[in-house]
């Protein structure tokens, strides 16, 4: 394009009163290497444009695809219902029969009572001790 | 039994040709939205929410002729209505200024990128005259489909896109001088 013509489109672009293929043409105009060192200025708001027009939405959106996966869904969670009641299931019918270390555990504590018990009544006769040695004091003059 | 599914397969068709139809908007739906909500995450959110809400409305919609005007007013109306609620909050608006203002002293400090200062003088045009800059410039519409999405008159698009377009040609040659004082 003549460097005439462009400044005349330029000046009809400042307007609004481009055509679509007026303003392709300035478009390509300065989107070449060369451009008069005048209008030089435009090249980066034509540069600016071309970069934004390569803009897309990354997304995928498909709501088709959804209304399918959403029914997977429907299944999944059928499922998962009802192997959480089996598990709740299994659970219970295994704490009404205590496992061996339950049956240990009892034994533990019984025994354990028992030691308690005895220690207890060993404490009982060491208390004599105190009886004998208030009668040692009464015959050892300490002061 | 046997129309049971020729049926569902013809609606099959018609759901497939209309999200064809909406995918065919989606970048300059996405563009537009970036343009003024500035956040490439919002401006997703956006899209993805105007296009369920066209998807919503297949049934209605399906023999619109122009799908694209109306699915581009959608989202200009989507992203005027969410910048208000934002402009409410004043913390948020500050927030946004503040970014702003490092935004365009790092690339002051740079000086490299011309593309990227037309960007800014694009962002800080009058809301208007981004917008209608953005159909005609890099979307590319005749001023009969601008004036649809916009709500605007042709005449009045035409106004704004001037102002836009003299502003930011203002700015490129205030830039291209300062250029060329650090330059020398």
């Amino acid at each position: 394009m003549e460097l005439k013509q462009v400044r005349k489109y330029i000046d009809l672009y400042l307007e609004g009163n481009t055509s679509l293929a007026q303003e392709q043409a300035l478009f390509v105009y300065f989107s070449q290497k060369q451009v008069d060192e005048s209008l030089v200025h435009y090249k980066s708001y034509f540069a600016a444009l071309a970069q934004q027009r390569e803009q897309r939405f990354s997304r995928n959106f498909n709501p088709i695809k959804t209304s399918k996966s959403l029914q997977l869904k429907r299944y999944a969670a059928i499922a998962a219902a009802a192997i959480a009641g089996v598990f709740v299931l299994q659970q219970t019918t295994i704490s009404s029969q205590p496992t061996p270390e339950e049956i240990a555990y009892k034994e533990f504590k019984a025994n354990m009572y028992l030691v308690a018990e005895h220690l207890n009544k060993g404490k009982q006769g060491v208390a004599y001790i105190e009886t004998f040695n208030q009668t040692t004091y009464k015959y050892l003059k300490t002061e | 039994m046997k129309q049971t599914p020729n049926k569902s397969l013809t609606i099959q068709m018609e759901e497939g040709a209309f999200l064809q139809r909406i995918l065919a908007v989606q970048d300059s739906m996405f563009r537009l939205a970036k343009r003024l909500l500035t956040s490439t995450e919002e401006a997703e959110d956006a899209v993805q929410e105007v296009m369920t809400k066209l998807w919503k409305n297949m049934s209605a919609l399906a023999t619109i002729s122009n799908l694209e005007g109306y699915a581009m007013t959608m989202t200009k109306n989507y992203c005027l209505d969410r910048l208000k609620s934002k402009q409410a909050t004043q913390l948020r608006l500050v927030h946004f200024k503040h970014d702003k203002a490092t935004a365009s002293l790092e690339q002051h400090i740079d000086n490299r990128d011309s593309v990227a200062q037309v960007f800014d003088f694009m962002e800080a045009l009058p809301e208007q005259q981004k917008l209608v800059l953005q159909l005609r410039d890099v979307e590319q519409y005749d001023f009969e489909t601008i004036a649809q999405i916009t709500e605007l008159s042709e005449g009045a698009v035409r106004v704004s896109l001037s102002r836009a377009r003299k502003t930011i040609r203002k700015q490129l040659i205030k830039a291209h001088q300062h250029g060329i004082e650090t330059g020398s």
